[in-house]
């Protein structure tokens, strides 16, 4: 073979530098723009990363060539590790398509007998809608590990502030504290959120380093959308027992709230009642008192 | 006059070897009887595109000699499909060479190759392939070769998948990943947070609290 050949079917030359870049610093880019290369561990030890020149040694495994031949005759890299490490952890993640998309989209193929559902996007443009989570729709994935979904936890928590500084509702930083496996699937209880100090307006009159504790529950739908409520006892009916999707309807996690709402009703509220208001006349005086016995007696003739 | 002058560095090399300390050099005395006659930069002169060289106008001399750039068809389709799919390039690749025939171990008319990890080159390779046994456009076989790569790709991450679940199904034990880590690293930073926070909160009770209400009424 010719020395054209073999340089034209080298590894070396099928290494694509063909991404412009505007400028050399690399924090800000969202996705690589040159290709990751990396050697075998006894050929690393030596420096020979199949480039010109060796390189030093270096603690990353994988690197990105700028220039195999700079002006100083050196060669201009390097580390590529933070996409490389990115592709991994999204693997690791466990993403995988919302089986709800890829049904529709396997729908509209029939309707409009195209052949690739990527030719979709040309027909179609979907309208974006307020709620649903953008951070999901974006990439077109569902669920994951709760790992993921924990700074979004952090920006969407918004309670009331408790506090002598100010009764308005505002935004505020919550800290997550600990979880467990019953959030993933009940959205109850899960998660204990402590709510740092923000403001100090004098010296002896700010507000406890902890406003409030407060548990909240969070419930991550099969289409991505994330639901918060801040959960407190005797509100349990209004925020949990109506269920805002239709396969919720029928599940165990409302059947459960059910109940528990119907145990709360059975309880003896109203007698509780009464007594108080019975206790409230007969305390002040021995007049009260026959009054409250008249009464009983109109009650008993009536019935 | 040209920058480098071999006989007149052979002259003054000469006057160098008349003074009486300086070491008589080996090469000197085989140059001396056979100077250069010529230069060599120019005598070859390299295959030049002349489209280019006119291009440059006053420069056409300089530009003659200059070395050229080096293209071929496969690199407007890496430039492609590399801007299409920018995250093929963070999987990492070795340029090392073994032996330097890679190409005669490779049959490009299927995708997946015995000795080559599946990446973009192989979809250079292959659309090359088809459009010179195929006869087909350079935009219906970069398509075709496009769809085996996604098919062989996806087949990849499913193979992956399964494999990590039935080692585990048999038993194995795998290292934390990344992410676990990260969130240990995220509990324990917290955790040291609220520790240090109680501390200072409990060291300055007094500065936080008005000395005119009774705190241990209000904690009851």
């Amino acid at each position: 073979m010719s020395f054209a050949q073999i340089l034209r079917g080298s590894r070396a030359m099928a290494s694509p530098k063909c991404l412009p870049e505007s400028n050399y610093s690399t924090s800000h880019l969202r996705f690589p723009r040159l290709q990751s290369i990396t050697s075998k561990k006894n050929s690393r030890a030596r420096g020979d990363w199949g480039l010109k020149r060796t390189l030093p040694k270096i603690k990353t495994r994988y690197i990105c060539v700028r220039q195999q031949d700079s002006l100083y005759k050196q060669a201009d890299f390097q580390s590529s590790a933070k996409f490389v490490r990115l592709v991994r952890n999204w693997f690791d993640a466990g993403f995988v398509r919302d089986p709800s998309e890829v049904a529709l989209l396997q729908e509209l193929l029939k309707e409009t007998g195209l052949k690739d559902t990527r030719d979709i996007n040309k027909v179609f443009s979907p309208s974006k809608q307020s709620d649903e989570n953008d951070n999901f729709r974006r990439y077109g994935v569902s669920g994951g590990i709760q790992y993921s979904n924990v700074p979004l936890i952090n920006s969407r928590v918004t309670p009331n502030c408790e506090s002598n500084c100010s009764n308005i509702r505002r935004r505020l930083t919550a800290h997550i504290i600990s979880s467990d496996a019953s959030t993933a699937y009940y959205g109850l209880g899960g998660l204990i959120l402590r709510l740092p100090r923000t403001v100090v307006f004098n010296r002896n009159r700010s507000s406890p380093l902890f406003s409030q504790e407060q548990r909240i529950s969070y419930t991550v739908y099969k289409n991505g959308r994330l639901r918060l409520v801040p959960f407190s006892g005797p509100e349990l009916e209004t925020h949990l027992a109506y269920p805002s999707e239709d396969s919720e309807v029928e599940s165990f996690f409302n059947r459960d709230i059910q109940l528990v709402a119907k145990r709360d009703s059975s309880l003896d509220a109203p007698v509780s009642y009464q007594r108080g208001i019975m206790k409230f006349f007969m305390a002040p005086s021995q007049t009260s008192n026959n009054e409250a016995n008249s009464s009983e007696k109109d009650n008993l003739s009536n019935s | 006059m040209p920058k480098f002058n071999a006989n007149g560095l052979l002259r003054s090399f000469a006057a160098e070897m008349k003074k009486p300390w300086t070491a008589e050099s080996l090469w000197y005395e085989t140059v001396a009887k056979h100077p250069p006659t010529f230069q060599y930069a120019r005598r070859i002169v390299p295959l030049y595109d002349p489209n280019k060289v006119k291009s440059r106008g006053k420069r056409l001399r300089k530009s003659m000699y200059q070395p050229q750039e080096i293209q071929w068809p496969e690199d407007k389709l890496r430039k492609r499909f590399y801007r299409d799919h920018p995250w093929e390039l963070a999987r990492p690749q070795i340029i090392a060479e073994n032996d330097g025939n890679d190409q005669q171990y490779c049959d490009w008319s299927h995708m997946d190759q015995p000795r080559k990890a599946l990446s973009g080159e192989s979809v250079v390779q292959r659309t090359l392939w088809l459009i010179e046994n195929s006869n087909m456009p350079v935009e219906n076989a970069y398509d075709q070769a496009r769809k085996e790569f996604y098919h062989l790709r996806a087949e990849q991450e499913i193979q992956q998948r399964v494999a990590h679940d039935q080692a585990q199904a048999l038993g194995a034990v795998f290292t934390k990943s990344d992410l676990e880590l990260g969130y240990e690293m995220d509990q324990n930073a917290l955790n040291s947070w609220f520790d240090n926070a109680s501390q200072y909160a409990e060291a300055n009770r007094t500065k936080f609290t008005d000395p005119s209400v009774d705190i241990s009424k209000t904690t009851q």
